[in-house]
């Protein structure tokens, strides 16, 4: 074996040993939940306290992905070289891509809509007498806040009118 | 040589399907698959969902089998038939239309 050749080889040993410990430590961070997938496969969660939802055009994205992905890897493998990739696999990925961006964008154009809509009012007659109760407490509670602070402020003006004009 | 590329190739496959086992085992956890056929949480399932999960799933499985007969012989990644390809995109347009007029 030639110098040249020992050369090559052990250049493509080190990178290939770099690149092995790097993947290993991907795949060790995400066996272990420090890189957090999860969530890979969920849509955004619709309110502060629900959990996301399983998303189809993610599901189906990451389908066609693994499969082409996996198959043109074996093919090229087999080839010993990369290989062409016809029209028909591309147009597939591009179909699920679009779906899963118009998805998105769907999902957010809704969530802003609901933001901005005012709350529904309640149709059953014992949550709407619990509201107006619920009104009525924290009116009331104001109200009394407001006859507490202009009393403080009558009794002040009158403890300032006293020491302006003092008795005999 | 050749018996150092060998070593790449399983080396590299087995990084694949660490990820892949890895992967799912975070998944498994969190998602439940019951709900990639209704638009809300433990809602009735949606025919436009049902016919694209059937459509993704046979689909995937039929390309992955097929390209690897006529792929191996062939030695190129195998073209898809345009009328799958119709058919998929018109699955993709009833699912988001779906999700729209839902």
């Amino acid at each position: 074996m030639a110098w040249s050749e020992v050369i090559s080889l052990l250049t493509a040993a080190s990178i290939a040993a770099i690149i092995a410990a790097l993947a290993t430590t991907v795949v060790a961070s995400i066996w272990t939940g420090k890189i957090d997938l999860a969530y890979l496969l969920s849509e955004a969660a619709s309110g502060p306290n629900e959990l996301p939802k399983a998303s189809l055009s993610r599901f189906q994205a990451l389908v066609f992905t693994f499969v082409i992905a996996g198959l043109y890897m074996i093919l090229c493998l087999k080839e010993q070289k990369l290989l062409e990739i016809t029209q028909g696999p591309l147009i597939l990925l591009g179909i699920t891509s679009a779906t899963y961006l118009g998805g998105k964008a769907i999902s957010a154009q809704k969530d802003e809509a609901e933001k901005q809509a005012p709350p529904p009012k309640p149709d059953d007659p014992a949550t709407a007498a619990k509201a107006a109760a619920y009104d009525a407490t924290s009116a009331a509670a104001q109200a009394s806040d407001q006859a507490a602070a202009a009393k403080a402020a009558a009794e002040q003006a009158q403890q300032a009118a006293a020491a302006q004009n003092p008795g005999p | 040589m050749t018996t150092f590329y060998g070593f790449l190739e399983t080396g590299l496959i087995l990084i694949l399907l660490g990820m892949a086992a890895a992967t799912a085992r975070q998944l498994a956890r969190s998602v439940k698959l019951s709900e990639l056929l209704s638009k809300t949480k433990g809602g009735k399932a949606d025919p436009e969902r049902v016919m694209l999960l059937f459509a993704t799933v046979v689909g995937a499985l039929a390309y992955l089998s097929y390209g690897l007969h006529e792929g191996l012989a062939q030695g190129k990644l195998p073209d898809i038939p345009e009328e799958f390809l119709a058919a998929m995109g018109s699955g993709n347009i009833l699912y988001l239309s779906g999700k729209i007029f839902r």
